[in-house]
């Protein structure tokens, strides 16, 4: 149950007070208001059913998820389930709009003196769904436990070198860093591991349950395993937000279900593989919306081993060129996906652009693969066991379609899917040969680079004592001190270059993310990030 | 009778012990914990952190300790503490037992209700058009998986009637009609399995039954149709039918299982399947250890029953 006290529904039931249009309404919500006690004690709001504040629509939404969140721990083990019903309850300090620019949130400004040095001012009117007013304490506290948060809560490796978290006043804050980091405010924006909590959270709440955030949702409910039930935040720092009364999330994990669901209006809406969006498409009922998400598909390869054949950079790079991305585009996403290098595509501005990719660095060239082979010494094959996760099937299914590709230039794959838990323990161990994978969002580009530098555990399971390259390792420490946004995206494009010559991985492709919707929901839109922030601007009718 | 059943009680504490021991290995063999789930950070948490969490999880003791910490826990009676939600086992269990439960039950006494007396039905018209009739129907029950007559059944009723089982859990006291109009579709799924090989079950001795030579006896001394048939011949054709029964829990149970994560229900094999993802031991090892204990007292039901149909079991 989420945290929630007896002010906080006293203000509510104000607030549907004076929202109410009608005298009779008035006088209704005034009785309701004497006994405010009682409507405490039911846990439910019956005003703001029939009112909501500002423009809102009001109404509930329902929305189907494929997997339960498990916990709504704030930050330091947030699978994607979880990030995906947090990122509605918690904010950061600033945000991403729709197209990734870095907007303010509880900031309400933000300033870098010095290349170290970074001081939000926050906004003055925020509250805790708990009722509590926002001020500097808490941010401080905050940050201060995104640095190692409790458990099952561990740093992830995306924190900021943050040296020092200064309470400047009750509405400033200033944060030092230990070494320049360009990648700080994409940090708060993600708001992945950098949610804003009241002082005292982890102290005073079971985090895995209970949540008080400043979010548009606030939870009521949270029964695992079947729902997550979210209500409207009658103070949410953004007028007229959001627009519904109440959002419901359903874990349904079965997609055939999930789709039937929809298709009776159980769900109102809910994200699908291709396949199902291709159904979708001839039903006249349905919306089908597509768009780009950062989740690229990409090949991993283990070069800490210096006696396989792939150690030499020829025989990655005739692997590269004996792909067939399109193939895989269109046998496996039946062709919504896009070629993908190593900055997923559609984050900004930062990737080579598709026609570059498609022409050059990942061109499709079964003559030079065998060229190359030839050149160092395999022309008479080389065999490799790729590993794959099992479940979403697709991962496997580009293993295969890879497997038959490869086979052409003289390489024989033997394919290996795993379930996930499995695959997280040889993945984080660096034991495997090559791998079937896709990875997610970064709040800076900085991030789609992280795994060759030789500081991270990444590189020291995948690459340690074997693979490096000092060029790369240079730029990285340069691309994340450089402020001048033209310099930056000159550094991350010669990276960018280097990963897609020395190959030390394989990107592949980024396919497609569908959600259908029923008639009745309008407003909401397919977000790069992978959480729903259209949730909060989406209507019921 | 008593004594009976009170020896078969007493033998439950090692069977439970030996699953337990089973259960503990078996889930400690699969490869990955809780740590690699919950810390899958893409670009990798440190060793330390790993180190640091499989710690304060008490996943660092040596293997025996962790089998005592359980039982003690079990013992205590509750459950132990989910590695994952940080919630008491116990109160993420029970609730999902009572789904499950009134999914099988339910299923098991409508099933019964009328494969008992359409086999018997089939079995005094033995190879006339109504028992083909009968048998070909129940064959295609056995035949067709269950998560594949969901799936169409769902697909059906959204695209014709736009209507499919709301989704959000509602309890039978909370709502009972709600609740009914969420779980017919599951249920009716199982009942269609059970009715289909219980009523095979049931046609089979009981046309092996009707051609003893005491059927005739009793036929012979002028009793009439309805004595023979239901004192007489069913009473000695239901024993290898609630062997049956009893073996077909385990079937039962797995079946449901599917069922619930089709029809996005919260049950115990929702619960179990959900858990086993994420390595959360004491949820995998409480729920299995669970389904386990369900499986041995229905079969030790089945044996009590044995007794009351035919005296002579009880006497041995």
């Amino acid at each position: 149950m989420g945290k929630s006290t007896h002010s906080d529904r006293g203000e509510r039931a104000t607030q549907g007070t004076l929202n109410a249009v009608n005298r009779r309404q008035l006088l209704i919500a005034g009785g309701a208001l004497a006994g405010a006690g009682a409507l405490a004690a039911c846990g439910s709001s019956p005003s703001a059913k029939t009112t909501g504040g500002g423009s809102a629509s009001g109404g509930t939404l329902t929305w189907g998820s494929d997997t339960d969140p498990t916990h709504l721990i704030p930050f330091g083990a947030n699978a994607t389930a979880t990030w995906r019903v947090t990122s509605l309850i918690y904010e950061s300090l600033v945000a991403w709009d729709r197209n990734l620019k870095v907007v303010p949130a509880l900031a309400e400004s933000w300033d870098a003196p010095d290349s170290r040095t970074f001081v939000f001012k926050l906004r003055r009117d925020v509250r805790f769904h708990s009722g509590k007013p926002l001020d500097a304490e808490d941010v401080k506290y905050s940050i201060e436990q995104q640095k190692s948060p409790p458990p099952p809560g561990a740093d992830l490796g995306f924190y900021p070198p943050i040296e020092s978290v200064e309470v400047v006043d009750r509405y400033t804050i200033r944060l030092r860093m230990s070494s320049p980091a360009a990648s700080t405010l994409g940090y708060f924006a993600w708001n992945r591991s950098s949610s804003i909590i009241p002082a005292g959270f982890f102290e005073d709440n079971n985090a895995r349950t209970q949540t008080d955030g400043t979010g548009p949702f606030k939870l009521s409910e949270y029964v695992p395993n079947d729902h997550v039930a979210l209500e409207r935040n009658p103070d949410y720092r953004r007028s007229g937000m959001p627009k519904v009364d109440a959002l419901n999330i359903k874990i349904l994990a079965d997609e055939g279900a999930r789709f039937a669901a929809l298709r009776s209006g159980a769900i109102d809406g809910a994200t699908f593989g291709p396949d199902t969006a291709q159904l979708a498409r001839r039903d006249s009922d349905l919306v089908v919306m597509r768009g780009l998400t950062a989740s690229p598909y990409e090949l991993e390869v283990q070069l800490r081993d210096h006696s396989t054949p792939w150690y030499d950079v020829r025989v990655r790079q005739a692997i590269n060129a004996a792909i067939d991305r399109q193939q895989i585009i269109d046998k496996v996403f039946a062709g919504d996906a896009v070629y993908a290098g190593k900055i997923a595509p559609g984050y900004g501005n930062w990737p080579i652009p598709e026609a570059e990719l498609k022409s050059n660095f990942l061109k499709y060239d079964p003559d030079r693969a065998k060229a190359l082979l030839a050149e160092a010494g395999h022309s008479g094959g080389i065999s490799l066991t790729m590993l794959s996760i099992a479940d979403p099937k697709s991962f496997t299914q580009v293993a295969e379609v890879i497997k038959d590709q490869l086979k052409q230039v003289g390489i024989e794959v033997q394919v290996q899917p795993l379930e996930l838990g499995a695959f997280a323990e040889r993945n984080g161990k660096g034991d495997f040969e090559w791998m079937s994978t896709g990875r997610g969002m970064r709040g800076d580009p900085s991030g789609f680079l992280a795994d060759f530098d030789p500081k991270g555990s990444t590189y020291k399971a995948w690459y340690g004592g074997g693979w490096r390259n000092d060029e790369l390792i240079g730029l990285l420490n340069d691309g994340i001190a450089t402020v001048d946004d033209a310099k930056r995206h000159q550094q991350y494009r010669r990276m960018e270059e280097i990963v897609l010559t020395e190959l030390p991985v394989v990107p592949l492709v980024e396919p497609y993310k569908f959600q259908i919707l029923g008639k009745r929901v309008k407003g909401m839109y397919v977000s790069y990030t992978d959480a729903d922030p259209g949730l909060v601007e989406a209507t019921v009718s | 009778m008593g004594r009976f059943v009170l020896r078969r009680l007493l033998l439950l504490i090692p069977t439970l012990l030996g699953m337990s021991v089973v259960i503990f290995l078996m889930v400690r063999l699969i490869p990955g914990d809780v740590a690699d789930t919950l810390l899958s950070g893409e670009s990798g948490s440190d060793v330390q952190a790993h180190t640091a969490l499989r710690h304060a999880l008490g996943l660092d003791d040596p293997l025996p300790l962790q089998y005592v910490k359980w039982m003690g826990s079990v013992v205590h009676g509750d459950f132990g503490t989910s590695l994952v939600t940080g919630r008491a086992v116990a109160g993420t269990l029970l609730p999902a037992l009572e789904i499950t439960l009134e999914l099988t039950i339910i299923a098991s006494v409508v099933a019964t209700a009328i494969a008992i007396p359409l086999g018997v039905f089939a079995a005094r018209r033995a190879n006339r058009p109504s028992d083909l009739a009968v048998r070909t129907v129940t064959l295609l029950g056995i035949a067709i998986p269950d998560f594949w007559l969901a799936t169409l059944l769902l697909l059906f009723t959204s695209t014709v009637f736009h209507w499919t089982p709301s989704v959000i859990w509602v309890s039978f006291p909370e709502d009972p009609l709600g609740n009914l109009s969420q779980i017919w579709m599951p249920t009716a799924i199982l009942t269609l399995f059970v009715i289909a090989s219980t009523t095979r079950m049931t046609r089979t001795t009981m046309v092996d039954v009707l051609s003893q030579d005491y059927i005739r006896t009793a036929r012979a001394k002028g009793l009439d149709d309805r004595r023979v048939i239901y004192r007489h011949a069913l009473r000695n054709a239901l024993i290898p039918v609630m062997t049956l029964s009893g073996v077909q829990v385990a079937t039962l149970l797995s079946g449901v299982t599917i069922l619930e994560v089709m029809f996005g229900l919260p049950g115990v094999g929702y619960t179990l399947t959900q858990s086993i993802y994420k390595r959360d031991y004491p949820v995998i090892q409480d729920a299995a250890l669970m389904l386990a204990l369900i499986v041995i007292l229905l079969n030790l039901l089945v044996d009590v029953l044995y007794a009351v149909v035919d005296p002579r079991i009880s006497r041995r």
